[in-house]
């Protein structure tokens, strides 16, 4: 990967090529992650990445990898094409386009972790996006990398190049304001 | 002791369960050549990729600045008459 990164540096088109091959696979699983009501626009977002990349490869000393310089790159791009979006506040059961029954049945709350069926799960992955994506764009960049991936605040330093104590209080922040979403939402199918 | 109840751990717990997606390890066909060609297309000329992109932050700002003009003109509509100087033997002037 090294080597590439000399080449392109020099103005090698092959290299460069080589090079959008071996990231693409990393690039696009941000861009996905991070922008999923953008499915359709994410091969556009993947070559705004690159062509960042390219256009600042010069400044790339290391001594991080290249790829979780190249990582850097696509989150910040992501953050920029979130601060473009509407948020989507959710209030009541309408803001989610879901009845209230079926979230109550298919949501269990109690024992988080036991076995959930498949139908469940994706119900409830379908929730978390629509409640991220109420967040304010850093809100959403931060949960979803500590909650849903599961990274740590030190991972997400790396990969925002935000401090970790600016991460763990937005983490919270955001908990709070989610917690509070869905206690307001349980309410509302309690008879 | 038991744990309070979080609605929010629980979700995300259940959430995490949820089947990941397989993504794709190969960029589409002629993706790595088009963004290659791009990148030299803005390096060889890099002024006009400077004057190109001016040139629109440009455009949008002249047509926020019409748009707010007009919405202030169809508001403060000009008078129906205009004062007419009277001037001794030059009527109308």
């Amino acid at each position: 990967m090294d080597n590439l990164v000399d080449l392109v540096k020099q103005g090698d088109d092959a290299a460069a090529r080589q090079l959008v091959a071996a990231l693409y696979g990393q690039v696009i699983s941000i861009v996905r992650k991070h922008l999923p009501t953008q499915r359709h626009e994410e091969e556009d977002v993947a070559q705004d990445i690159f062509l960042k990349m390219f256009t600042r490869i010069q400044q790339y000393r290391g001594p991080q990898p290249f790829p979780h310089w190249v990582s850097r790159i696509a989150v910040n791009t992501c953050l920029d094409r979130l601060r473009a979006q509407k948020l989507r506040p959710v209030r009541t059961f309408t803001d989610l386009g879901m009845d209230p029954t079926v979230y109550h049945d298919t949501v269990s709350w109690s024992d988080a972790g036991d076995d959930t069926p498949a139908s469940n799960s994706r119900l409830s992955s379908e929730l978390v996006e629509q409640l991220l994506a109420s967040l304010k764009p850093q809100e959403q960049i931060i949960l979803r990398m500590l909650d849903l991936e599961q990274k740590s605040v030190s991972e997400i330093s790396q990969l925002t190049g935000w401090g970790a104590s600016k991460i763990k209080v937005t983490a919270m922040r955001s908990r709070r304001k989610l917690t509070s979403t869905l206690q307001k939402l349980e309410m509302e199918t309690t008879p | 002791m038991k744990q309070p109840h979080d609605p929010w751990q629980a979700l995300i717990a259940q959430a995490r369960t949820a089947p990941m997606e397989a993504t794709e390890v190969t960029a589409p066909l002629g993706f790595a050549t088009r963004v290659v060609a791009q990148w030299k297309a803005a390096q060889e000329n890099p002024t006009f990729a400077f004057w190109q992109r001016w040139s629109l932050r440009g455009a949008c700002a002249a047509m926020m600045a019409y748009a707010l003009v007009a919405t202030w003109s169809a508001g403060n509509p000009a008078p129906e008459s205009i004062p007419v100087l009277d001037v001794p033997g030059m009527p109308g002037l």
